[in-house]
């Protein structure tokens, strides 16, 4: 199938090389984000917390 | 307004120094997110009184063709695009524990993007414009959008640069994102040639100037509304909810996910059309893709309100985000739901488009910059909230708002697909007037007037809020105690980072799966077995080596500029390999194909001057029901010479694109005149002034010249006997009229768009006549 898309032209390699691109990063990210430690991603994600000893209003 | 040094002089002998936020700019861009909006919303309502009671026309500056444009404009880059920067600056300067380098470059990026709304505001009821929907404001200020956002990048990434935090949380990501994406999709989309102060004409024409126009537009929503208001979410909900984030490793692959994949989606816009089908295909897959890690994100900002549910009781603030990220789920799901082409064949073209873009523009912008404000005013005048009692009135009025104006637009548009396809047991259309299909939708237009007129109050409720909150305290900027000198954490090299086991074992996959991909059956299967094998390989041994503190992607992150690059390439990765196929390709040649004459191109200027594409689109879908109500479908050819491309994204009129040869001269002068002459019940404006109105031929020469430029293939000789030519052409139009009675200057406008009209579809050869004159009851 693949052959008769690209007789169309041959820059349709291009969208499936991409395609494969991304398939390959997502699943390396996906992975190295399993991987992580727990502890490591914790510390990330308290950032926003971090500035706490900013004078604090209620809301 | 303080202009507080960045840094004051730390206590003799403390290891410390204080870091003043610059908070005013985000006070600044507050306020003008809340002026904007109010009138973005207000122009809104105005259009949509428009749609159910074409009285509201009341000037030719004023029309729906105008002001549709006007308040786009205003809500995205006006309302939201504040917003936006003020939530970008007061969260980044506080992410990594630095004040804004320049007080005076992020003076001259708030005051550059309000001379850039109000030329806008000036110029789309004057009828200057490009013609591309979200992309509609001429070169000049094209020109000015693009220092602003420099400028806005340098503010961004200059603080970046002098941050005391190493990583980059998630939010910045975003942000990151947003600010190169959007850059590269104006650059691209913008690309013209100017022929006079205000008007220039596309690079791209037809389906190339489309799948262009598409890109930007659905990577607009994707950039500008969506993934900066992410790390606004990613921010300001973990704070409001005061816990961090449901899943920061769920965040990490929603970002590469959904930049990834959101670049590619664009042609869900031009499913059924005369695009190439790769595209289309390619547009429909990533778009049902996308459904996963938009979801991804929803839950992850729902779960971060895990513990916290007990204050969707009583905090306005966690209310709007809770209202806010749901109605982000929602649009996120009816986003790739409406990219299947079976169900894109229905709704496309119709109000549930419509439906769908308020669901997510009301529901997930306008709730999340409630919160946002909410949350942001009292801490930046150092006091409270005036009334929540006030803000919770809002929410609710906002979300009856929401509900009303989506759930009509809903009905509105199944019913207007589903008449536009009905065909009885003969197979002959059920509705083949058009009007029929306007007047059933009608209570729908005031219902959802109504919806948006109550949005619009909760916005006004809001201002006066934040208003009396202002004005109960008094500007406060935020401080925070750092270490004098932070130890310096050693900086990954950028050889451990590109030759990083993860990029190799990446690289090598993604080789063996390319191989995959292009290779014969038997060695596909060869090499699938291989990609499968390294990729075990490669989990088993990074992880062999290490996931704690010196991760790769942990490393990543710390370089700011090495982090930004990947970002950028794998936006770009998606557009080059989506557009550089289409943009090479050539149109099959046709012998009848020519340009367009002076006069039409005179008058298609007209067409796009008063906005009519926003209610007649010019491309007929493959469809049976299409074809018996509008002729054959529409191809590459019929649109080759157009730039900018016309194809429309609404149906509110019937589609022009074999208009032309369809009706007489006078029908259209008597249409035009006074539309429900021709056809009661009509809600299109009347153009009566265009019959008074004169044409300048001053720069006629200039625009085939400028077309010739673009590659229409015009001659010298076409050039410069245009003016010439467009006056005869008219001549001969006027003398048409004349016989049915009406008379009308030959250099009248509606002599120049009735050239156009007539030529719509009619690849006729030079020379051909108009059709035959029938008489008419004025």
């Amino acid at each position: 199938m693949h052959q008769q898309l690209l007789a169309q032209s041959p820059l349709l390699i291009l969208p499936i090389v991409a395609l494969f691109l991304f398939a390959t990063v997502f699943v390396a990210v996906a992975l190295r984000a399993f991987l992580t430690a727990q502890p490591v991603l914790d510390a990330m994600a308290s950032l926003p917390l971090a500035d706490e000893g900013e004078a604090r209003h209620d809301a | 307004m303080t202009t507080e040094s960045a840094t004051l002089p730390a206590e003799k002998g403390s290891a410390t120094e204080t870091v003043v936020y610059n908070d005013s700019i985000s006070r600044w861009f507050v306020g003008a997110s809340v002026i904007w909006g109010i009138v973005g919303m207000l122009v809104g309502v105005i259009v949509a009184l428009q749609m159910a009671f074409w009285q509201a026309n009341i000037s030719p500056f004023l029309t729906f063709g105008r002001l549709r444009p006007l308040h786009t404009n205003a809500v995205i880059f006006a309302f939201v695009g504040n917003m936006v920067f003020a939530g970008i600056y007061y969260s980044t300067q506080r992410l990594v524990k630095a004040r804004l380098p320049s007080d005076m470059l992020v003076k001259a990026h708030f005051w550059l993007w309000q001379a850039i709304i109000v030329s806008a505001a000036i110029t789309l009821p004057l009828g200057i414009t490009q013609g591309k929907e979200y992309a509609e404001l001429e070169w000049p200020i094209d020109l000015a959008i693009a220092v602003t956002w420099v400028i806005f990048a340098i503010n961004f990434f200059w603080t970046l640069a002098v941050r005391r935090e190493k990583h980059l949380y998630v939010a910045l990501w975003f942000y990151i994102s947003a600010i190169l994406t959007v850059a590269v999709l104006h650059i691209v989309n913008s690309m013209a040639i100017p022929f006079s102060p205000f008007k220039s004409y596309s690079i791209y024409g037809g389906a190339k100037d489309a799948l262009v126009q598409w890109w930007y537009g659905h990577n607009a929503v994707a950039f500008f509304l969506t993934t900066p208001v992410l790390g606004i979410m990613y921010y300001y909900m973990p704070k409001a909810a005061n816990r961090p984030v449901y899943s920061y490793r769920l965040s990490v692959i929603h970002f590469w996910a959904l930049i990834f994949l959101y670049i590619w989606a664009g042609p869900h816009h031009l499913l059924n059309t005369a695009l190439p089908d790769w595209a289309q295909s390619l547009g429909m897959v990533f778009s049902v893709m996308l459904w996963a890690p938009s979801w991804g994100g929803m839950i992850n900002g729902l779960l971060t309100l895990r513990g916290a549910w007990s204050t969707l009781r009583t905090d306005p603030v966690i209310k709007f985000f809770a209202a806010g990220v749901t109605f982000y789920g929602m649009s996120t799901f009816e986003g790739p739901l409406l990219s299947i082409k079976g169900v894109n064949a229905l709704a496309h073209y119709s109000d549930w488009i419509i439906a769908h873009v308020h669901a997510g523009a009301l529901g997930w912008n306008g709730f999340m910059a409630a919160g946002m404000f909410y949350w942001m005013v009292p801490r930046l005048f150092g006091t409270q909230l005036w009334s929540k009692k006030m803000a919770d009135a809002h929410f609710w009025l906002g979300t009856f708002g929401i509900l009303l104006y989506v759930g009509a637009m809903w009905t509105s548009g199944i019913t207007q697909g589903l008449m536009w396809r009905a065909t009885d047991a003969q197979g002959a259309l059920v509705y083949p007037n058009w009007v029929e299909t306007i007047n059933a939708i009608r209570p729908m237009y005031w219902m959802r007037l109504i919806g948006g007129a109550a949005y619009l109050v909760g916005m006004i409720m809001m201002a006066y809020n934040l208003g009396k909150t202002a004005l109960a305290g008094k500007p406060v900027d935020g401080r925070i105690e750092v270490p004098v000198a932070a130890p310096k954490e050693a900086e990954a090299s950028w050889a451990s980072l590109v030759f990083g086991k993860p990029v190799i074992f990446s690289v090598v996959t993604f080789g063996l799966a390319t191989a995959f991909a292009v290779s014969s059956m038997i060695a596909g299967v060869a090499f699938a077995c291989l990609t499968l094998a390294v990729g075990i390989f490669g989990v088993l041994a990074v992880r062999a080596t290490g996931g704690g503190e010196g991760a790769w992607h942990r490393l990543l992150e710390g370089r700011a500029l090495l982090f930004t690059v990947l970002t950028l390439l794998a936006v770009l990765i998606g557009g080059v390999a989506e557009l550089v196929p289409t943009l090479l390709i050539k149109p099959v040649e046709s012998a009848d194909a020519r340009p367009y004459r002076a006069l039409e191109l005179e008058g298609r200027d007209l067409y796009i001057r008063e906005g009519c594409y926003n209610c007649h689109s010019q491309m007929v879908r493959p469809f049976r029901w299409e074809q018996q109500r509008f002729g054959e479908p529409s191809n590459m050819v019929d649109s080759q010479f157009d730039h900018p491309f016309q194809w429309g994204s609404k149906r509110t009129g019937p589609d022009l694109a074999h208009l032309g040869s369809k009706y007489p001269n006078v029908w259209h002068y008597q249409h035009m005149s006074d539309p429900r002459a021709v056809s009661p019940g009509s809600n299109m404006p009347p153009y009566a002034g265009m019959t008074r109105s004169t044409l300048d031929f001053a720069h006629t020469e200039d625009k085939l010249r400028a077309m010739r430029a673009v590659g229409v293939p015009y001659n010298e000789k076409d050039i410069a006997g245009a003016v010439d030519d467009a006056r005869a052409q008219g001549k001969a139009i006027v003398a048409d009229l004349k016989t049915a009675g009406v008379d009308v200057p030959a250099d009248a406008e509606i002599v120049a768009l009735i050239a156009y009209l007539q030529r719509l579809g009619a690849a006729a050869p030079a020379g051909a006549t108009p059709p035959t004159t029938v008489s008419m009851a004025k």
